[in-house]
């Protein structure tokens, strides 16, 4: 009994401890002026929540739109359902591969490796429907309105999967088929990600979105959702610089860390492939003038002895050229230009003009030079007048492709090579992109204003990261792998990146529309996962 | 005797310590404790070897005292950074014991005028334990923490006049802490996480008072107990994390790392009105501002693995206590007691190891005399600390956020302690 009785001590005292710890009150979440009832995501593979290279189970739960509709749903937002693919490593764009996880071996260290992709994914789940995230990898902002874009043939697979009826309705049209109260829009990222991936190469389907028919679509998909709901609520996202993410970033121009004798070796290979073709240019040439030089005395002096028997000056020209043609004349002047090419002076103008054109072709970036310590890649360019050779080192600014690592071209042997077009964004490529993002952007901040929609600044807050930021004692940048926020395909985010972006999405939507929505403790998301 | 006093000591040496302001943990006896924790210009005790040496030689006869406080303590967290904020943590701290332990013997037996006494004392004054709930929001500030320390305190006192008396401790201190934070990286299956555990080197100190007692009614006392730095050398450093990874965090490190214990000087006094009620007052300045910076040196740095030093810029602060006794008959007395603990640290400075905060301590017990032997005392201390909120802007101005250095030792958010603590002494006079 009395031991009995001496059980309940330390039971009384937990409750007793319970009922004088006095909790924190925390504000109740508000929807301020917002009608939450139907929250419809628009957006990309971002919305869609790929990442790794796949669309799989696990980073689609965190996706930013269903981190935002959790976080609604504080405020009394209604059910987001997403399309969500089976439990596994999901699939990629290209569908032999899911998604990508990080592996280490004794020889290369730690490297992303591609797991199987599984193509059940692709199997419809429109059944399921109707979805509030309506996010494709791959979407541009035209496929929004495309009724083409989920078509079984020629249509995008991921789209297809969820699509109502393939071919035939546009994700807008899912959209405003559930009259959305509640929508955010972040598009546009691929209208310019696709030419940067193909190294601004330009194959077909892969240019940049012009700026006319990117601004027709935004109009077109906020006319869409008005006409649906004409007091609908909404928050946009801009385009954040995507030369700077890890994609782009992760080779350094000047990744070529080289000894004094690695340049020596490498300045001498170059040099064997370079100069004897430069020498024989030049020896053409100056022969070339050599030749013509000599024809041309012999032809004037020809012409003179012909005037000087007093014929006309047209008649001389003409004797003249019929008698150079002649087999003893020919061979004559052949014998001539050799002694005049063999000249001493002759062979010295040669080596000052081969040394010239070195020099120039040096001087120009065009002629890689190596020397101790980081040296610039080389890079293929179009042979023009101006870069005889279709080399030239990489300048500052001008972007590697993360896919040059993985095809093996930065290998101790073949990082010295010159790498081609597709693997590289250069200068102009890199302007032509950041062009078409703020004019994008223009766009889609006058769209905000225009229609009283939240505008969330994306790419102020990818700035932000890209200097890196600290938080909960952790550092967030735009670093492969090392820097927690994008996650193994260098161009999507981990689930914590997305904890991030959606935590913006939410402080634009309390500040426009005098919302309390609470933001994510990011410190819950994962991020990239480490081998055992 | 003999036997239970050691088996007494053996589990309480392993079991864990908490806090009161800072990390000091007054609870060196329950008469005392229920009495706001008034102890310097009370009528002695055995635990007058702790609260004031010099009133030791006012005891009447030999005696031994053992007693624990385990304490219930709780700290919540709210993440008030932003204003729709909702996010909430708490301690899930396991019930530590603080005790003690306290002899003093009258050689001469039971004389009333006798002058020397002596004493030995074996106590907590100092400790914190903190365990966050698991992936809280401040993972990679701390997960959690076990600071403990034990002072062992031979003492002697001397009874100048018949109102006066003298006393003097020598103070020999060991202890011990566990530091347990996670490292921002998860494998498929784990949260890879570093843990500083390391004893500390003993350290020496004292503890000296004066005790006056110019009538029957009135007791007055002044006590001075030394600071003391406790510091690990070659304490370990281990690091979970997969063998890849042994180039970023080497495998068999060390450190070592000191943190001062403040010195406390305390004046009080007691006035016994009549038979029934008795009223005591004290204050005790703590010399917190010899803790300027929690500093960790890593005997191997790597590139993500760099020393700590971190401000704490603590402050002095004068505690007052009050408390009140109404004793019925000779065998009974009924006590309560409030002291006010103000925060040692401001925003900026508020750490999840010990989340500085004004405590408000309303304490409250009995003691019942079995016989001329034996008595007992009980008290329950209810500790509330002010809700404290610290900004970001805070930690920034503190350095507690360095993003230069890529260092943050405080999280941005609202603090709020309370802890329950009963209590029991038990003293046999002999």
């Amino acid at each position: 009994m009395n031991r009995n009785k001496l059980y309940f001590i330390p039971l009384f005292l937990a409750m007793l401890v319970q009922a004088c710890t006095p909790e924190i009150e925390v504000p109740k979440p508000s929807a301020g002026n917002l009608d939450l009832s139907k929250y419809v995501a628009l957006g990309d593979s971002y919305a869609a929540g790929y990442a790794d290279g796949a669309l799989y189970l696990d980073a689609q739960k965190n996706s930013y739109p269903a981190l935002i509709a959790q976080q609604l749903a504080t405020a009394g937002a209604g059910d987001f359902k997403q399309p969500l693919v089976p439990a596994g490593n999901g699939v990629g764009s290209n569908p032999s591969y899911g998604k990508a996880v990080l592996s280490y071996s004794e020889s290369s260290g730690l490297l992303p490796s591609f797991t199987e992709g599984d193509l059940n994914v692709f199997n419809s789940v429109a059944a399921e429907g109707p979805f509030q995230n309506l996010g494709v990898p791959g979407a541009r902002s035209f496929h929004l309105l495309a009724p083409e874009f989920g078509a079984a043939n020629g249509g995008n697979p991921f789209y297809t999967r969820f699509c109502a009826n393939p071919g035939n309705v546009s994700i807008i049209n899912e959209a405003t088929a559930q009259t959305p109260t509640f929508f955010s829009l972040w598009i546009g990222g691929n209208d310019v990600l696709g030419y940067a991936l193909d190294g601004g190469a330009d194959t077909p389907g892969n240019a940049i979105t012009p700026s006319e028919i990117f601004d027709a679509s935004i109009d077109g998909i906020i006319a869409n959702m008005q006409a649906a709901n004409p007091t609908v609520s909404g928050v946009i996202g801009n385009i954040p610089d995507i030369t700077q993410i890890p994609y782009f970033t992760t080779v350094p121009w000047n990744a070529a860390e080289l000894t004094a004798e690695q340049a020596q070796l490498a300045n001498d290979t170059y040099k064997a492939n370079i100069e004897p073709s430069v020498h024989m240019a030049v020896e053409a040439g100056v022969r070339e003038t050599v030749e013509a030089g000599v024809y041309d005395n012999v032809y004037q002096l020809m012409v003179a002895q012909f005037v000087g028997f007093g014929y006309s000056d047209s008649i001389a020209m003409a004797l003249a050229d019929a008698t150079i043609m002649q087999p003893l004349w020919t061979d004559s002047l052949a014998y001539l230009s050799d002694s005049v090419y063999a000249d001493v002076s002759t062979q010295m103008a040669i080596d000052s003009v081969f040394l010239y054109n070195i020099n120039a072709l040096k001087a120009a970036g065009i002629y890689p030079q190596f020397h101790e310590g980081t040296n610039a890649l080389v890079i293929e360019v179009p042979v023009s007048a101006s870069n005889p050779l279709g080399i030239r080192h990489i300048k500052e600014g001008e972007l590697i492709l993360l896919s040059a690592l993985g095809d093996g071209l930065l290998t101790p042997e073949t990082a010295l090579l010159p790498k081609p077009d597709a693997y590289v964004l250069d200068a102009d490529e890199v302007a032509n992109i950041r062009n078409a993002i703020s004019q994008y952007n223009a766009k889609l901040a006058q769209a905000a204003n225009l229609n009283n929609f939240a505008f969330v600044d994306l790419d102020a807050f990818f700035k932000s990261v890209i200097e890196g930021i600290l938080v909960d004692n952790v550092r967030y940048d735009a670093r492969f792998v090392q820097g927690n926020t994008f996650s193994l395909d260098g161009i999507h985010l981990t689930q914590r990146g997305s904890a991030f972006f959606a935590n913006e999405y939410i402080k634009a939507i309390n500040a426009h529309y005098n919302a309390g929505i609470p933001l994510l403790n990011v410190t819950d998301y994962p991020m990239v996962y480490f081998p055992e | 005797m003999q036997k239970i006093f050691l088996s007494f000591v053996l589990f309480f040496c392993f079991s864990s310590i908490i806090w009161a302001g800072g990390y000091q943990v007054v609870l060196q006896g329950n008469r005392q404790t229920s009495l706001g924790n008034n102890g310097v210009g009370l009528r002695p005790d055995a635990s007058s070897i702790f609260w004031n040496p010099g009133g030791l030689s006012f005891m009447r006869n030999s005696s031994v005292m053992l007693g624990t406080n385990p304490i219930f303590g709780t700290v919540n967290y709210a993440a008030t950074d932003y204003f729709a904020n909702t996010y909430t943590a708490t301690t899930d701290n396991p019930v530590s014991t603080p005790f003690h332990v306290f002899a003093n013997f009258k050689p001469s037996g039971k004389c009333d005028n006798c002058k020397w006494q002596f004493g030995l004392g074996i106590y907590t004054p100092f400790g914190s334990s903190a365990k966050w709930e698991d992936g809280w929001r401040g993972q990679y500030i701390l997960q959690s923490i076990e600071l403990q320390s034990i002072f062992f305190q031979p003492t002697v006192s001397y009874k100048i006049t018949n109102s006066l008396g003298i006393g003097a401790g020598f103070v020999y201190a060991i202890g011990k802490v566990n530091l347990q934070k996670n490292i921002p990286i998860e494998t498929t299956t784990t949260q890879l996480f570093a843990e500083l555990d390391g004893k500390a080197e003993p350290a020496l100190g004292f503890n000296v008072g004066l005790y006056f007692e110019p009538n029957e009614k009135l007791s007055l006392g002044v006590n001075y107990r030394s600071g003391l730095t406790i510091e690990v050398k070659n304490g370990d450093a281990l690091f979970d994390v997969p063998s890849y990874l042994y180039d970023n965090f080497p495998q068999n490190n060390t450190f070592s790392a000191s943190l001062p214990l403040p010195a406390n000087l305390a004046l009080g006094l007691s006035y016994q009105a009549n038979m029934h009620w008795m009223f005591a007052v004290e204050a005790i300045l703590t010399k917190w501002s010899d803790y300027e910076y929690l500093d960790i040196d890593f005997t191997t740095n790597t590139a993500v693995l760099n020393d700590i030093h971190s401000p704490r810029m603590y402050e002095d602060k004068w505690i007052p206590k009050f408390g009140v006794e109404y004793k019925p008959n000779e065998d009974f007395a009924v006590r309560a007691g409030f002291y006010y603990d103000p925060a040692p640290a401001g925003p900026g400075y508020i750490t999840p190891e010990t989340p500085s905060a004004n405590r408000y301590s309303f304490t409250g017990g009995f003691g019942y005399r079995f016989s001329q032997k034996m008595n007992l005392d009980m008290s329950l201390l209810y500790i509330i600390g002010e809700k404290t909120e610290q900004t970001h802007q805070d930690l920034i101005n503190a350095g507690t956020y360095d993003a230069a250095k890529g260092t943050q030792d405080a999280l941005e958010g609202t603090y709020r302690f309370s802890a329950i603590i009963p209590g029991f002494s038990l003293s046999y006079n002999f």
